[in-house]
């Protein structure tokens, strides 16, 4: 009998592929690496593209450049809840890893 | 993100509302002023609020979420009331005119005390809807919880 669902089952694969796992006896078939594949890298880089938003509005502010303070607190706000959110997709992610991890053989 | 659309809707909204409060301030700054560099006393000033759609362009077109009929206030003009000047008699004023008048500001204190709370309180609407965005948007990351 042959087990392969957790292949296509478990989704921690996608969000966080290994770097070079891919050939290690097919654990990751359906991501590419070089590819799309890897969301969790992309979701990183607009999190920190939305956080270096906020910290040129802040910058702004302080020197006088610009004296439009809600905008400032709107970029802080967003940064803050799509860091938030990267920090959910981390923790879901960990704990299945750690929920397979602690599986019995 | 589709709560930072609305933050952005409440954003222009709050630059709406603090350009209006800068007018007013200007209005009531300026109740007393006689002279301008344009000649003649301060006129009341006011915005012209306009709703502009919120995405633009291409974006616009593609978009599915409903966004397409979102709409952003821009402040597109800034009018001049023309009403006449209030006149009061003070011959001794140097820019009193033949006889003796001097045209004060058409801007009434009281009137522009009345906008400054509804300019306040629209304000403080739209920091309330941004909050609210901003709550919604932290009770979905509990899904995840």
């Amino acid at each position: 009998m042959e087990i392969n669902g957790i292949n296509s089952g478990a989704g921690i694969s996608k969000v966080i592929p290994a770097n070079g796992a891919s050939g290690a006896n097919g654990i990751n078939p359906s991501v590419q690496p070089g590819k799309s594949g890897n969301f969790f890298e992309e979701l990183v880089g607009k999190v920190s593209d939305l956080q270096a938003q906020a910290d040129d509005k802040i910058k702004n502010m302080v020197t006088g450049d610009s004296k439009e303070l809600h905008e400032v607190m709107m970029a802080v706000e967003k940064a803050n809840i799509s860091f938030q959110f990267l920090t959910q997709v981390r923790n879901k992610a960990l704990d299945a890893y750690q929920e397979i991890m602690k599986m019995q053989v | 993100m589709d709560f930072f659309t609305s933050m952005d809707v409440s954003s222009s909204g709050m630059t709406a509302e603090r350009t209006r409060m800068n007018l007013i301030s200007s209005n009531i700054a300026n109740a007393n002023s006689t002279r301008t560099p344009e000649g003649g006393p301060y006129k009341r000033k006011d915005p012209v609020f306009a709703a502009v759609p919120a995405t633009a362009g291409f974006n616009a077109v593609l978009d599915r979420n409903g966004n397409a009929n979102l709409k952003k206030v821009e402040v597109t003009q800034i009018r001049e009331d023309q009403s006449p000047p209030r006149l009061q008699y003070d011959p001794t004023h140097p820019d009193a005119d033949a006889q003796g008048y001097v045209a004060l500001p058409n801007v009434n204190v009281i009137e522009e005390m009345a906008d400054m709370v509804s300019a306040t309180r629209a304000y403080e609407a739209n920091v309330t809807a941004a909050q609210a965005a901003k709550s919604m948007a932290t009770k979905t990351l509990d899904l995840l919880r």
